[in-house]
């Protein structure tokens, strides 16, 4: 296990930029999940952390020491690629002891070692089968088996999940989870989809067309996004400009602090706005503007509000969880807690 | 609609096997018979002459099988040992020029050889290879690559480097990812393409007649001219030698290289 700097990474496929500059910082025994559409060079990242690919600039360094120019085998950084890829000639015993076969290690210890990465992938008993003999979701987990068995600096998972079923991959997501927790592997986890990425990682790194735009822990990255992509990512978001705000709506020393972010954006949760028909009385952490109820949904235990306000020139969405009754057309005051709020550059 | 299907079905397949098994039968009846005159359906008296001749070391038969069995043998490992590069080439990598090379590989099956044979010739006496076992080796890798490297560039098409990639990720050199996951993964191209490139060589007649100058006797040198004279018992004996060689080598090429599992295998051919 190893702690993991990749430094500027570009690379280019005919002439066309696939990663840009990229970085990041994995610590040791942390589990990164790269999350990002199709085609941003997810794959492409982890093919040059393993070395199967060549960088055309910029460096990896794993605990310090630069690997760029080490060969694919003498790396240590293993990859399970999206297909599984068992060997189909080897049974599942030989697909997972191969590495550490191919390192001259006895056959006796080989031996105990499949057993027991077998049991941990809850497949004991499965050592004869062969992966014809065996379903996508066994596969997955000899293919991860396999990976854990010759102690990874890095493991690289590529979308492990995305080819499974619904059912089975929450169980695989579980199972990844767990076995994060006791083996403490540092971990890089391609993923496309937000949920997943959410309640598999440590940390998330979202990617957009070659580029990281954000790096960090789940809540950082819904609560403080550094721009709109990110924002619009992990969820529904109010975007309020603010060289907008009239001046009058505004608390008189929170006006001061703004000067320096007239360029800004603020963006604020909808469930983090309160609804009201008093106006509050003066409160620096809260603006209050005035609104009119454009659109009233019901579902359920929330109710979703869409509320024209004139002094930001805009609508608001707002969930509400109290289940007040607003009708459309109705006059209320917004109240918007100014402390959970994010400013974003525009 | 479904009976009516396997009606044809059946006949289909009868109708093949009286194809393939026929003339096999026929061989049998003319190898074995003595005496064997217009209309009698079956020989009047059976003999076994022909198989004496055969085995008579006299007569050079078993030398020649033995010549052919070796040169076969040969060309079939040399062949094979040049398709695996040149069809994981083809297969795998993106090169520039690739489409005009995997026309030219083909040339040489598609221009007739003896075209080119007479060059090869001149060539093969100027460098003194004429009239010997290595030239007849050498000059039956031209009917025989072509076939070869289409064979293992599909192979490898079919595999994809992916399975490479994979044992590299977990620390195999070249030498292991060539040994434990390129050539089981290959082995039943190589299969096919032995059994091919070794019945190619095994039956060429022209090629080995011109460059081994008439001293290199193979099996089709001594079988040709006795199909030609009409004797047809000796004839008879000799193909069914013919076939049972051939039947033989792909026995053996499948129990070396097939694995078991494999056979069950969708990469199995
Ligand atoms: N060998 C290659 N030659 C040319 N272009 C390539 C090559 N490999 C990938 N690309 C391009 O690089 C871009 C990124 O590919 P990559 O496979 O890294 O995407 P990804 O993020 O893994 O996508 P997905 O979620 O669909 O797997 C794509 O536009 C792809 O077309
Ligand atoms: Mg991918």
């Amino acid at each position: 296990m190893s702690r993991i700097e990749i430094k500027n990474l570009t690379k280019k496929f005919d002439s066309k930029n696939i990663l840009k500059d990229l970085n990041l910082n994995i610590e040791q025994g942390e589990m990164v999940a790269l999350l990002g559409p199709s085609g941003c060079g997810k794959t492409t990242t982890l093919k040059i952390i393993s070395g199967l690919l060549d960088a055309d600039q910029g460096d990896i360094k794993f605990d310090g020491k630069s690997v760029i120019d080490l060969p694919t085998e003498k790396r240590g950084a293993v990859l399970v690629f999206q297909e599984y890829l068992l060997f189909p000639h080897l049974n599942a015993a030989e697909n997972i002891a191969f590495g550490l076969k191919m390192q001259g290690v006895d056959k006796s210890i080989r031996k105990n070692r499949v057993e027991e990465l077998l049991e941990l992938v809850n497949l004991p008993g499965y050592q004869s089968r062969y992966p014809y003999e065996l379903s996508g979701g066994q596969q997955q987990r000899i293919a991860l088996a396999r990976a854990l068995a010759v102690h990874p600096k890095v493991l690289l998972l590529d979308e492990p999940i995305s080819n499974l079923d619904a059912n089975l991959r929450e169980e695989m997501r579980d199972l990844i989870r767990k076995i994060h927790e006791e083996k403490q592997m540092t971990t890089i986890f391609v993923t496309h989809d937000r949920e997943e990425a959410l309640l598999v990682a440590d940390k998330i790194a979202v990617m957009k067309d070659g580029n990281l735009e954000q790096v960090g822990i789940p809540e950082e990255l819904y609560r403080n996004p550094v721009n709109r992509y990110v924002a619009d990512f992990f969820g529904q978001a109010n975007y309020i400009k603010i060289s907008q705000i009239n001046k009058d709506v505004f608390p008189a020393d929170k006006m001061r602090e703004y000067k320096h972010k007239k360029n800004k954006i603020l963006m604020l949760r909808p469930e983090f706005i309160h609804l009201s028909k008093e106006k509050l009385e003066y409160n620096k952490n809260i603006l209050v503007l005035k609104g009119e109820i454009e659109k009233r949904s019901y579902a359920g235990e929330r109710i979703y509000y869409q509320v024209k306000v004139n002094a930001v020139n805009s609508s608001l969405r707002v969930i509400d969880f109290k289940l007040s009754s607003y009708d459309q057309g109705s006059t209320v005051y917004l109240e918007l807690p100014l402390n959970k709020a994010a400013y974003l550059e525009n | 609609m479904k009976e009516k299907r396997s009606i044809y079905k059946i006949i289909s397949i009868y109708a093949l096997v009286f194809l393939f098994a026929f003339p096999i039968l026929l061989l049998f009846i003319w190898a074995f018979s003595g005496r064997w005159s217009w209309p009698n359906l079956l020989p009047q008296t059976l003999s076994l002459s022909g198989w004496r001749y055969f085995f008579n070391p006299a007569n050079g038969a078993l030398e020649s099988l033995a010549t052919s069995v070796i040169i076969g043998i040969a060309v079939t490992f040399i062949t094979l040992l040049i398709s695996i590069p040149a069809g994981k080439a083809m297969g795998l990598y993106e090169f520039p020029g690739k489409e005009i090379i995997k026309i030219l590989i083909l040339a040489p099956i598609i221009i007739p050889p003896l075209a080119v044979t007479m060059g090869i010739h001149i060539n093969f006496m100027r460098l003194g290879l004429a009239d010997k076992f290595i030239g007849v080796i050498l000059v039956h890798l031209i009917p025989t690559l072509p076939y070869s490297i289409r064979i293992m560039t599909h192979t490898f098409e079919g595999i994809s480097g992916k399975f490479e990639d994979q044992a590299r990720v977990l620390g195999a050199g070249p030498m292991q990812r060539f040994w434990h996951i390129t050539l089981p993964l290959i082995s039943p191209g190589l299969f096919s393409a032995g059994i091919l490139v070794f019945i190619i060589s095994f039956s060429q007649y022209l090629l080995t007649f011109l460059i081994g100058g008439g001293r290199i006797i193979t099996f089709t040198m001594v079988l040709f001219p006795l199909v030609n004279s009409g004797d047809r018992m000796l004839s008879s004996v000799y193909s069914l030698v013919f076939i049972a060689a051939a039947l033989i080598f792909t026995l053996l090429m499948e129990r070396v290289l097939v694995n078991t599992e494999q056979r069950k295998d969708h990469f199995y051919i």
